[in-house]
């Protein structure tokens, strides 16, 4: 143990409170989050249960969806992906996949497997884009549009097929992720409810390495991936959307609609200009801004978040791209939240104003940060001898299990909605709770903090990660 | 110093570790207890309803079958059965049983009390399993909860008087649709599939003084089996003040009688309302692709072309389905708009010209070899010059046709240029 200075003491001291004052403040904010949550999920499940979908599914009176599926390089995953699109359950929809330049066989699968024929037309160019190259229709498939345009970005992608959209809801979604059969109408018929006031929402989707197996016919419901950092990444976007978003939707300040998976309505996005290429991700910015907007004009209008399985993405496998992909997800909060910092403490910018807008710039901006000399802090307390090691590692247990019961409370809620999960997926979800602290937590404070490096460098790049290996695809490909 | 400060800190870190720590446990071991419950349930569940589809259970007296049900579901416990009862999620066959079951235990008088109650689930699980054996009082329950300021309640209402199907449900669902604070769309999906016909209900509501009522009541009313008389009775309201009801009396008419329709579409095309025009559009589109007179499907596409130059881009949308819709026979009365002033019309001319295969005709007849008219050779060169560079390429293309010298030589002398949108 070395002795330190009075000064060093003091500083000491006052950083291991700080240390603790921190947590105990995030404690809180989860122990709210989490009634909130139970108080939503409970609404949602009740709701769910007394919903008469068929009368939606028959009814000619369902709003109409456009669905937009950009995509860049996915060979592999744009062919089942479009085919998940088309096989809504759904009364009017049509599938607008805009292809982002792809270097790759992107195209050509489209092409090949939907009966493709290129074809002129003429839209609405409500939004600036790069050039389209060629309109595709399908000879199959009187749904299908395909669109093949100059590289410009996710956002790019998104308004280029706004402006082939001829409904007035959009369902925007990634290129990488299969949707289950009623993700279009579970939403639906939640804003069919109040169409005039809710104008965009979220619903849960998972993490899978291989999502296209939900389209498959011995497909028979979510399962783990048996695969500890795809489990993990699972675990964290259950979290996000059955805990934290379905707690934010209750309050009204719903702050993110992901682009995995968003409805908005077509009007509103318009009207905003569209999703927002200057930065690094399109989805967290347009959430935002519509808040922005609506609340400076004064406007009534919702944003929901709701707690189904509607989807699984492909997550990456390896945890140099895990980190990658995060510190990209660090990198536009911090875009957004310092683009929107007017808002930050603003009475005239509501919940929005003064809970949203905080909390993502002290929790999710900073916490990369804090964690790091949190960190740092503690282990100087322990060789100052300010901090013993008993007292160190009771405050370890006491974060790797106040860390695992937010996990735990999503898994017990969505199981309550929906039974979906085997028991061994549920024991093995609960099980990695704890060890989410050590094991999955240090990749996401490296991450942030490459995020932090990388938005103060002013990087824009996504880091698209390559996509997992399949050992089905490599059959085929060596066949 | 740092010992008292450690010594202070520890009992509460420790005390805070074993709190979260039991805590968790006690989640965690309730997660799995639950869900267990849950699949015995179920099980049990799948064994009742295997137990209710056997013959015998089926030939068993009306008593005797009861009291066996009654047996099996007493396994269960008693609210479990009372919300199954409305669980859209399971066999209607096992809600029907449940709400029997429900109402013999809890009892009608405390059903009902529910079904006006305040709290709101329970209420919902009483209208629905009131409505499997449903007694008098339950209709007048139904009016209020659709009229009930929370949507679940109003729209659970919708669902169990359209399953009621009887004369006063239609009645209260179509009452629903002028006062109701559920989006009128849900209760009009309701009366779609309403059991019974309704247009005596409806036809009154063509006269309302609200425009809202009038606009359903034309829209319900466009899948009437033909009664004498009722497309005579929606007339009127093409011309109706409010521009909604206009575009609902075009739509149902041309579902009733597309020549009528036709007509009175054909002034309808200057509407102030886009939606209106819009509809009156797809009126004739819809007369036209009926009708097997050539001449009337190309007088009608003369009337609808000069819409591919409306300001607005939903009408010029639906000119173009329009167009489309009368086929390749009214491909001169939109090639004549390749020489409207309007950039609009030019380009939307063009764009119905390839998708009605004129285009692809020609092109593949200069392919093989064989000359097709000079006018064709016209239509396809002012097409192509609309519809600029990339649908010259989409063409070529689609058509697969090689670099054929006659193809070339038509491209090169265009001069083709980008067009705009």
């Amino acid at each position: 143990m070395i002795d330190p200075s009075p000064g060093m003491l003091s500083f000491l001291h006052g950083a291991v409170v700080v240390t603790l004052v921190y947590t105990a403040i995030l404690a809180c904010y989860a122990l709210g989050m989490g009634i909130l949550a139970i108080v939503e999920a409970s609404f949602r499940r009740k709701q769910d249960h007394v919903e008469d979908y068929e009368s939606v599914l028959e009814s000619p009176y369902s709003i109409p969806v456009s669905i937009i599926a950009p995509s860049y390089n996915e060979e592999l995953m744009a062919v089942p992906v479009v085919r998940s699109l088309l096989q809504q359950a759904y009364p009017t929809t049509e599938v607008i996949a805009v292809d982002d330049g792809s270097t790759d066989g992107t195209l050509p699968a489209l092409i090949e497997e939907f009966d493709l024929e290129p074809r002129q037309v003429f839209y609405r160019s409500s939004l600036e884009t790069k050039p389209v190259k060629m309109v595709y229709k399908s000879r199959t498939e009187p749904r299908l549009t395909v669109v093949s345009k100059e590289n410009g970005g996710k956002a790019d992608a998104l308004n280029c097929g706004i402006n082939f959209a001829k409904y007035r809801y959009l369902c925007c979604v990634d290129g990488d992720t299969m949707f289950a059969p009623d993700a279009v109408l579970k939403a639906m018929t939640i804003i069919a409810r109040d169409p005039a006031r809710i104008v965009g929402a979220a619903s849960f989707f998972g993490i899978s390495l291989t999502p296209e197996t939900i389209g498959e016919p011995s497909y028979a419901g979510p399962t783990t991936n048996d695969h500890l950092l795809g489990d993990f990444q699972h675990l964290d976007m259950m979290r996000a959307f059955v805990d934290y978003r379905a707690a934010w939707s209750r309050m009204e300040c719903m702050m993110c609609v992901s682009g995995g998976y968003g409805m908005w309505r077509r009007d509103v996005v318009v009207e905003v200009g569209g999703f927002s290429p200057k930065f690094t991700c399109e989805d967290i910015e347009m959430t935002f801004r519509v808040h922005e907007r609506m609340l400076r004009e004064k406007r009534p209008y919702r944003i929901v978040s709701l707690p189904n399985l509607v989807a699984q993405t492909e997550g990456p496998s390896k945890i140099s791209r895990l980190v990658s992909q995060r510190a990209r997800w660090q990198r536009v909060t911090l875009e957004t939240i310092w683009e929107y910092r007017r808002m930050f403490l603003r009475p005239s910018y509501r919940k929005v104003g003064m809970l949203g807008v905080p909390y993502y710039a002290l929790f999710e901006c900073l916490a990369p940060l804090f964690q790091v000399v949190s960190l740092v802090t503690l282990l100087l307390a322990i060789v100052f001898g300010v901090l013993g090691w008993q007292s160190y590692l009771a405050f370890l247990g006491l974060m790797a299990f106040g860390t695992a019961l937010p996990t735990t409370l999503a898994v017990a809620l969505h199981d309550r909605g929906y039974r979906d999960y085997r028991i061994r997926d549920l024991v093995r979800m609960i099980l990695l709770g704890p060890l989410d602290l050590f094991l999955y937590r240090p990749i996401l404070m490296w991450a942030g903090l490459v995020g932090v490096w990388e938005w103060m460098r002013g990087d824009k790049r996504w880091n698209k990660f390559d996509r997992n290996h399949r050992p089905r695809a490599a059959a085929v490909a060596t066949a | 110093m740092g010992t008292a400060f450690d010594a202070r800190l520890e009992p509460l870190l420790v005390l805070g570790f074993a709190a979260t720590a039991i805590f968790w446990l006690l989640l965690s071991s309730w997660v799995l207890v639950d869900r267990a419950l849950y699949d015995r349930r179920k099980r049990r569940l799948v064994e009742i309803g295997r137990q209710l589809s056997d013959p015998r259970v089926a030939a068993l007296p009306d008593a005797r079958r009861a009291s066996t049900i009654g047996a099996m579901l007493a396994t269960l416990p008693r609210h479990e059965v009372y919300r199954l009862a409305s669980n859209n999620e399971i066999s209607p066959w096992v809600r029907e049983a449940c709400a029997a079951y429900s109402i013999g235990r809890i009892g009608a008088a405390r059903m009902l009390r529910d079904a006006g109650g305040t709290r709101k689930w329970r209420r919902i699980s009483a209208l629905h399993a009131l409505a499997y054996d449903p007694p008098a009082e339950l209709h007048d329950l139904l009016q209020r909860a659709l009229a009930d300021a929370d949507p679940d309640v109003a729209s659970a209402a919708a669902t169990v008087l359209q399953r009621l199907g009887d004369r006063r449900a239609a009645e209260i669902l179509i009452g629903g649709l002028r006062e109701a604070r559920l989006p009128a769309s849900r209760i009009a999906a309701r009366l779609e599939r309403f059991p019974m016909p309704l247009d005596d209900l409806l036809r009154p509501l063509l006269a309302d003084p609200r425009p809202e009522a009038r606009y359903w009541a034309a829209t319900l009313l466009r899948h009437a089996p033909h009664r004498d008389g009722l497309a005579a009775s929606i007339v009127p309201l093409a011309d109706d003040a409010d521009a909604p009801v206009r575009k609902a009396a075009l739509l149902a008419l041309a579902a009733m009688s597309p020549e009528d329709a036709a007509n009175i579409a054909t002034r309808r095309l200057a509407d102030d309302a886009p939606y209106v025009r819009s509809a009156a559009i797809h009126a004739l589109a819809q007369a036209g692709e009926r009708s097997p007179d050539r001449a009337r499907r190309q007088a009608i596409a003369a009337s609808i072309a000069p819409a591919l130059a409306d300001r607005e881009w939903s009408v010029r949308s639906a000119a173009k389905d329009g167009l489309l819709r009368l086929g390749p026979s009214v491909w001169r009365e939109t090639a004549a708009q390749l020489s409207s002033t309007d950039g609009f019309a030019r380009n939307g001319a063009a764009e119905v010209l390839q998708n009605l295969g004129v285009l692809d005709w020609t092109i593949r007849g200069l392919a093989s070899g064989v000359q097709p008219t000079p006018e064709a050779i016209d239509v396809l060169r002012r097409a192509l010059r609309a519809g600029g560079v990339a649908m010259a390429d989409a063409a070529v293309l689609r058509t697969e046709a090689e670099p054929i010298p006659a193809v070339h030589e038509l491209l090169r002398t265009l001069d083709l240029q980008e067009s705009a949108q």
